[in-house]
């Protein structure tokens, strides 16, 4: 079996320009097995990311027709259409054709204060679990799929987006934590800016669901 | 040569140089940060901070002793008669004596949260060759858990600076034979850059790639034992590489050797050949499917070298029988990727076979994580001595958190005295031209097929079970590869370029399989994962086998004993009795 | 924890763009709602001057094509602008997705709203 795949290649500063190559495929191949195929047999200028190959590492995120995929965790034969089209995240800078510089989704998560801080270094640990689906939410892998699908990342450069919200909920609810980011939450660059279009929670490779995160950290401030 | 680049465009200096940026390395960062006055760290990584790697990989756990009914000494037993005593006694206590402060620290100052039980006491769950249960962890992705926090950690510190997709290729001296920092060629510009530190740490994670089935991050290509070989540091035990029993047998895809962990073993899963026979009982007959993974890894490896494998070359395991809904809640990323190779953990059987997986052997330290060369240290999978001969599930992420910790508050106090070294910048300009030279826009071989030979040739004659004429033939194609490999076809620029990533991984690859088959001819008996069908017992003394680059290019062996500081053999009931 | 039995990498995201679209209609309708209503005041202001101009404007109004569309307008973004108000805050505890067919019953009530507008007339 054989699939057309286009792949938009480029650099930063670049128009809009897809190669067109014919990728043999199984059962059981990924698009990843496809950009490899690609680079190692057809084209080795082609230039993307990927690392652990089974979904845990969220490096080799991409648009696959238009939608938000890991690379390594998305069978060639469910892709609907004629053609498999690859384009790079979106709200990234391009370095080369599929390969983006992660730098802004992690800052915006860092001017959001999304990270741990510690109350005490203690040699006693916290004699509980979390409730569900808390826990499971605290399983992001950082992937940028959802800060690529959501519009409002796009129109609002402050915006935070989902995942660093996400992130937001599980350290609110999390006793142990003693950072203080509700200035950052109840503003535009927080909560308040999402228009609550969900497609977040479309494109999360985990299942997560950052959308009720979002609407959580609204409720909680409200109520 | 097109647009590939000779100049050094930038020169950057540090305090603490870190290459690599997994667990080790990003411990390694924050601790040497933790407190006034803060040197300069400066982490170069070879792929994304905290994503790329095999901390983040991991399934299974990370063992400490945390219940007063285990204790060190029983945890320092289980990892030295698991090492087959190959092991640095001295850097095995400090493994099992600082893994419980890590794990609160993980938890208390980077916000991790293991499971908890139903009395809300962290839960530690049962792993191969342990007397206690001991692993803690997160679900079936700990990894993940650790490493996102770890990488919120780093870049919620603005003191710490790093650079992603800059990969170093060579160690530069420093002065009085020691190492003063680092050649390193930053993928994002195409540009060569030198930094000059005080400290350079070695945290790339080992990662024998080099096999037809392999477990770690496809980015791996054992880049620090490389470079610390050139440098001419001493390496050890480079034999030892563990085969994981159960990598995904999935043909034709990358997905092909992806690790199923061994908490599956631990839950009760047993492994059967073609005929539907639980062929452990001819290899263990006490732990069966529980017993240490080389011994699992070669039964296996035996099974289906032996004709009672599969069609695709792999064995079964089968876990269904715990019932549908038990093993999609206790395994739910395992499930779904079984599902994703056309498999279905959580009903039936699932194909595996042997993958190389870890890298007991390394670059040799001592309690200090410092290398045999000045301004040189290193932690994690690329350093040698803490599992010996063969490592314990849970003590991989284990030792790369508590020695990457450990060498952080060394170097913090460390590099305050030190001045920065010189280097000498004639040589970076050498080393520059003599990567490139051969690296081609033009014509030379092809990377891919190169990988490919090498990781084909490498299975069947350097990989679970080994033989002196196959070992022989090894060192010789090798050569050949090398040889090959001095030319090869990368494209017109340095500029992101995977071919150029993968050309300079694959020489590194190249450079460590040859003292790999060296190492592994040398040891002529069989001990933890290193198994010589024509020397199938293990000698009465252990020996580390230690190796080094001398002046005239070659390396030079010698055996050296290991330190049993703490626990001899015989102390051991049974232990002469293992062949 | 149950998960769904096809994994993510079988499984391909529909829908991606009802959210989208959604949230762009409520944006224009909101646009023509504003000016549609400023029209309707100057229009009126008018006619309390020239009765005449009245005539011709409720004419207008009350013509049953105009009806409809002014009804799937306002509707539209009436219920619509409820959705996302029931939504953000989580009222009812509502999430992600019964979204899809919160919007889907939407318009079937503006279609119902509509056919009444027309058999109205």
């Amino acid at each position: 079996m054989e699939r057309k795949v286009l792949i938009w290649r480029g650099g930063p500063d670049s128009g809009t320009s897809f190669a067109e190559y014919r990728v043999p495929f199984t059962s059981r191949s990924t698009v990843l097995d496809a950009l490899l195929y690609v680079q190692r047999q057809l084209d080795p200028t082609l230039a993307f990311r990927y690392a652990c190959r089974k979904g845990m590492c969220g490096t080799c995120g991409i648009r696959v027709n238009g939608v938000e995929r890991l690379a390594c965790s998305t069978h060639l034969s469910i892709v609907p259409g004629k053609e498999v089209r690859l384009e790079p995240l979106r709200h990234l800078p391009v370095i080369k054709d599929l390969a983006v510089d992660f730098t802004p989704f992690f800052q915006r998560w860092v001017r959001l204060n999304g990270a741990f801080v510690s109350s005490d270094a203690g040699d006693h640990l916290y004699g509980s679990s979390l409730p569900e689906p808390l826990v499971r939410w605290r399983e992001c892998i950082s992937c940028a799929l959802c800060y690529s699908a959501c519009d409002t990342v796009g129109r609002a450069t402050s915006f935070a987006g989902p995942a660093a919200l996400n992130r937001t909920l599980t350290l609110a609810i999390d006793p142990r934590d003693k950072g203080n980011r509700w200035h950052r939450v109840d503003r535009i660059e927080g909560a308040l800016g999402c228009h609550a279009m969900g497609v977040c929670t479309l494109v999360c490779p985990k299942g997560l669901d950052p959308a009720t995160a979002i609407q959580r950290l609204r409720w909680r401030r409200l109520a | 040569m097109g647009e590939i680049g000779l100049e050094i465009i930038e020169e950057l200096t540090a305090d603490i140089l870190i290459l690599g940026g997994g667990g080790a390395a990003l411990m390694c960062a924050l601790h040497a940060t933790d407190q006034v006055p803060t040197p300069r760290v400066l982490l170069v990584v070879k792929g994304l901070l905290g994503k790329s790697g095999c901390t983040r990989m991991v399934q299974g756990g990370m063992n400490a002793v945390l219940n007063s009914e285990d204790s060190l000494e029983a945890h320092f037993r289980d990892t030295v008669v698991g090492g087959a005593f190959l092991n640095d006694q001295e850097l095995v206590w400090l493994l099992v004596t600082h893994a419980p402060r890590i794990v609160f620290e993980l938890e208390n100052r980077y916000g991790i949260l293991f499971d908890r039980d139903e009395y809300g006491r962290i839960h530690q769950k049962p792993f191969a060759g342990q007397s206690f249960n001991r692993t803690v962890h997160k679900g079936d992705l700990t990894g993940i858990e650790v490493m996102e926090r770890l990488r919120e950690a780093v870049w919620a510190r603005s003191s710490l600076v790093f650079l992603e997709d800059a990969q170093a290729v060579a160690l530069l001296p420093g002065e009085e034979g020691g190492v003063g920092g680092a050649l390193v060629l930053d993928h994002r510009s195409g540009h060569f850059l030198v930094v000059r530190a005080k400290a350079t740490v070695l945290a790339t994670g080992g990662g024998p790639t080099f096999y037809r089935f392999s477990t770690p991050s496809r980015e791996k290509s054992l880049d620090g034992i490389a470079l610390a070989y050139r440098a001419g540091a001493e390496l050890m035990d480079l034999e030892m590489i563990q085969f994981h029993p159960t990598g995904l047998v999935c043909p034709g895809s990358e997905l092909n050797g992806a690790v199923l962990e061994e908490g599956l073993r631990g839950a009760g899963a047993v492994l059967l050949n073609a005929r539907g026979e639980r062929f452990m009982v001819r290899y263990d007959p006490t732990r069966m499917e529980r017993s240490t993974r080389d011994i699992v890894a070669r039964a296996a490896y035996m099974e289906i070298m032996e004709g009672r494998g599969t069609p695709q070359g792999g064995v079964y395991i089968d876990i269904s029988h715990l019932g549908r809904e038990r093993v999609e809640a206790m395994f739910p990323g395992m499930v779904e990727r079984t599902r994703m190779a056309g498999y279905d953990l959580a009903t039936g059987p699932v194909e595996v076979c042997p993958t190389a997986h870890f890298i007991m052997g390394g670059i040799r330290i001592d309690e200090m994580c410092r290398t045999s060369l000045p301004g040189l240290y290193a932690a994690g999978e690329d350093a040698a001595g803490v599992h010996g001969a063969n490592r314990l599930g849970g003590n991989g992420i284990a030792e790369s958190l508590v020695f990457g910790a450990l060498a952080g508050e060394l170097l913090r106090e460390e590099v305050a005295e030190k001045a920065l070294p010189r280097v000498d910048i004639l040589y970076a300009r050498d080393a520059v031209r003599e990567l490139m030279d051969g690296l081609s826009a033009e014509q030379g071989e092809s990377t891919a097929g190169l990988w490919a030979e090498l990781k084909d040739l490498m299975w069947t004659h350097v990989g679970v079970v080994r033989e002196e004429a196959f070992l022989r033939e090894a060192i010789r194609r090798l050569e050949g590869l090398r040889e090959r490999a001095r030319k090869l076809w990368v494209g017109p620029t340095n500029r992101f370029n995977l071919t150029l990533m993968q050309a300079l991984s694959l020489r590194n690859a190249l450079e460590v399989a040859w003292l790999v088959a060296h190492s592994a001819l040398y040891r002529n008996e069989s001990r933890g994962a290193h198994f010589r069908r024509d020397h199938p017992s293990s000698w009465e003394v252990p020996k580390n086998l230690v190796l080094r680059r001398s002046l005239s290019g070659e390396p030079s062996f010698e055996w050296r004993s290991p330190r049993m500081t703490r626990l001899q053999p015989e102390e051991v009931k049974g232990w002469s009795e293992r062949s | 924890m149950k998960g769904p039995s096809l994994p993510y990498a079988l499984r391909w995201v529909r829908g991606m763009d009802i959210a989208r679209w959604a949230h762009r209609l409520q944006r224009w309708s909101g646009l023509f709602l504003t000016a549609f209503a400023m029209w309707h005041t100057v229009q009126l202001y008018r006619s309390a001057r020239d009765p005449g101009s009245l005539a011709t404007h409720l004419a207008l109004l009350y013509n049953p094509w105009f009806m409809v569309a002014i009804t799937l307008v306002v509707g539209f973004h009436g219920l619509n602008g409820l959705r996302q108000l029931v939504y953000e805050v989580g009222i009812l505890g509502i999430t992600s997705q019964p979204r899809l067919v919160l919007v889907v019953g939407m318009l079937v009530l503006l279609l119902a709203f509509g056919v009444m507008a027309w058999r109205g007339v």
